[in-house]
């Protein structure tokens, strides 16, 4: 039996789909325990009737929409008219631009591919080093995981049980504090670089807002939507679908509604299946796991040496990082969330905390040498070879590790925002 | 390996026109919905049912067609510094475990499907629950036939390696 998981295991490794891997290893379990495999398509059929899947392909979808229209050059227009006359503005904007794309698109890579592409030039015509320039857009790939309404998010509160809306605003000052902290650094390295400032008129400033106003009042649609109590989170995803499909089909006439928007549709439910897929089969392995009381034999073994929050927080961080950088971010979430959540409940970790924590972490692998998927998509955007961008991305590194470091031991970073808003005290968990 | 390359893309064009379907049919409802209760401060009944298994349907169609562009989430660490020719034997390995594996998966939905046949629970409008049911063995069917086609490939590129390129 444990010859065939480590078997499956390797398997795994060697870069076998990963919801087959899982499917396989709860069947083998199911059979040795003696309860019929269909169990684990019920487990699967189970998940397909909660109510908070629904969010996952309206959303992706509209990201792809979103990312295949003309609308990250005009928000790129935008940002560069607003912020573009800072010092190290143009820095500033990239950032921006970024983190507002990667929270509609999800972090799926869409945002080097579709950002990344087209400012790397810019950046560079202004006289930024190239190691920088490289550096900013790589790791901005997923900059913006942490704001509503980005699909790690989500699919960690399903998995973990966690209110998404909570969640959302647990991420909020997280996530401006990554931006703030990469944002001072890219001002000092523009003022060390003697990057020439910009100007913008004000008739540009106006015109630029104007073109993009469409895109811009998504987020606030989307957040007045959800925090004024009018639309719940599965409404606002349908809301979102179709405003992006009217802004970029009927308003900007970017994408045609019978070439590009069917393709777009099967581009994106092509991802949602194979989270969706993974997600279920990896649900009766989990399930099963948690069953078996493993996560408390994991803590018992843990208690041995690790006493305090603190060292388990330290602990979870290096797991953590191994993990992001070995696995995409949605893979992580559906087979490592339901195993640690039950942990760090016993070391007293807010679930919303939690969720932040991971989502940081896993963030950071995204970018995190050697495996990283942004340095991999990063290479083949801007054809450089990996080692270089290894090397560009290493400030970015050092800087999201501190506000790592940051969000881990300081709670109320998460944890405020939601306090603030009146919703203190949560039940806690939920076993 | 024709037979098989000819019904895989059939399967595709199915898949796709499905997709584009479902997906709309999805976004119809879904803003149906959200008019009639917020606006007419009613409800549709059998909506959230339907939603939740047009997901399911998409899910499963998607990740068959993921299946085809070879999308699906694994651990992508080797293939990215293992020379050509080492790639196609760990390929060849990593198609027959997929393969392998899938059967499992298939004979499980099986299994499901036809309990709830002979149980047969319906869903609103007497529609039995095993129909609905009915795409998880066919996805997996369907994932398990490209799993088939993507090992003879392999196998074809390993005989002849000049017809790789």
């Amino acid at each position: 039996m444990i010859l065939l998981g480590l078997l499956l295991v390797l398997l795994a490794i060697l870069g076998t789909p990963l919801f087959a891997v899982f499917g396989a290893l709860a069947w083998c379990l199911f059979r040795a325990a003696g309860i019929d495999t269909s169990a684990i398509m019920i487990e699967l059929y189970r998940l397909a009737s909660a109510p908070m899947l629904l969010p996952i392909p309206l959303f992706t979808f509209a990201g792809y929409v979103l990312a295949a229209s003309q609308a990250p050059q005009r928000l790129v227009r935008c940002m560069q008219a607003l912020i573009g006359w800072l010092p190290g503005g143009l820095a500033l904007m990239a950032l921006c631009a970024c983190a507002f794309f990667t929270a509609f698109t999800g972090a799926s890579g869409v945002t080097i591919v579709a950002l990344g592409g087209f400012l790397l030039p810019v950046l560079l015509k202004e006289r930024y080093p190239e190691l920088f320039s490289l550096g900013l857009l790589t790791t901005c790939g997923s900059l913006g995981l942490l704001f509503p309404p980005s699909l790690p998010i989500i699919l960690y509160g399903l998995v973990a049980h966690a209110p998404v809306d909570l969640l959302f605003l647990a991420g909020v000052i997280p996530g401006l504090m990554l931006l703030v902290l990469l944002a001072l650094y890219s001002l000092y390295q523009a003022s060390r670089q003697h990057v020439p400032r910009q100007r913008s008129a004000w008739s540009e400033v106006w015109e630029a807002l104007w073109v993009a106003k469409w895109e811009l009042a998504l987020p606030i649609l989307v957040l007045v939507g959800i925090y004024g109590g009018l639309v719940t989170i599965n409404e606002a995803a349908v809301v979102t679908a179709a405003y992006s499909l009217v802004v970029t089909v009927g308003i900007h006439r970017d994408l045609h509604l019978w070439r590009d928007v069917p393709r777009l549709m099967t581009e994106s439910m092509v991802l949602v299946g194979a989270i969706l897929i993974l997600l279920g089969t990896a649900l009766g392995f989990t399930s099963y796991l948690i069953d078996a009381q493993v996560p408390m034999h994991i803590l018992a073994a843990m208690r041995q040496h690790i006493t305090s929050r603190a060292m388990f927080l330290l602990a979870l961080n290096v797991f953590l990082l191994v993990v992001g950088s070995l696995m995409d971010i949605f893979s992580a979430i559906v087979v490592v969330v339901p195993l640690i959540t039950p942990i760090a409940a016993q070391f007293g970790v807010h679930p919303l905390h939690l969720g932040i924590i991971f989502l940081t972490n896993l963030e950071i692998g995204y970018s995190h040498p050697p495996l990283g998927l942004n340095l991999f998509l990063g290479s083949l955007r801007f054809q450089r070879p990996i080692t270089q961008l290894f090397r560009a991305s290493l400030p970015f590194l050092a800087i999201l590790l501190v506000a790592l470091a940051l969000i881990t031991y300081i709670p109320d970073l998460s944890l405020g925002l939601v306090r603030l808003l009146g919703y203190a005290d949560l039940p806690v968990f939920r076993h | 390996m024709g037979l098989l390359h000819w019904l895989d893309h059939w399967l595709a064009s199915l898949e796709r026109a499905l997709v584009v379907l479902l997906l709309s049919g999805l976004l119809g409802l879904g803003l149906l919905q959200v008019i009639e209760r917020n606006v007419l401060a009613s409800g549709i009944f059998w909506a959230d049912e339907l939603l939740q298994h047009l997901v399911l349907w998409l899910g499963f169609l998607g990740a068959s067609l993921a299946t085809r562009e070879q999308r699906h989430l694994s651990i992508d660490v080797l293939s990215h510094f293992l020379p050509t020719r080492w790639q196609h034997w760990l390929a060849l390995l990593v198609n027959t475990a997929a393969l392998v594996l899938c059967l499992l998966l298939v004979q499980a939905a099986w299994g499901l499907v036809r309990s709830e046949y002979t149980a047969g629970p319906m869903l609103t409008f007497g529609v039995p629950a095993w129909l609905a049911q009915s795409i998880i063995p066919l996805g997996f069917g369907a994932i398990t036939l490209r799993f088939a086609l993507r090992l003879v490939e392999t196998l074809a590129r390993l005989v002849r390696p000049e017809d790789g390129a």
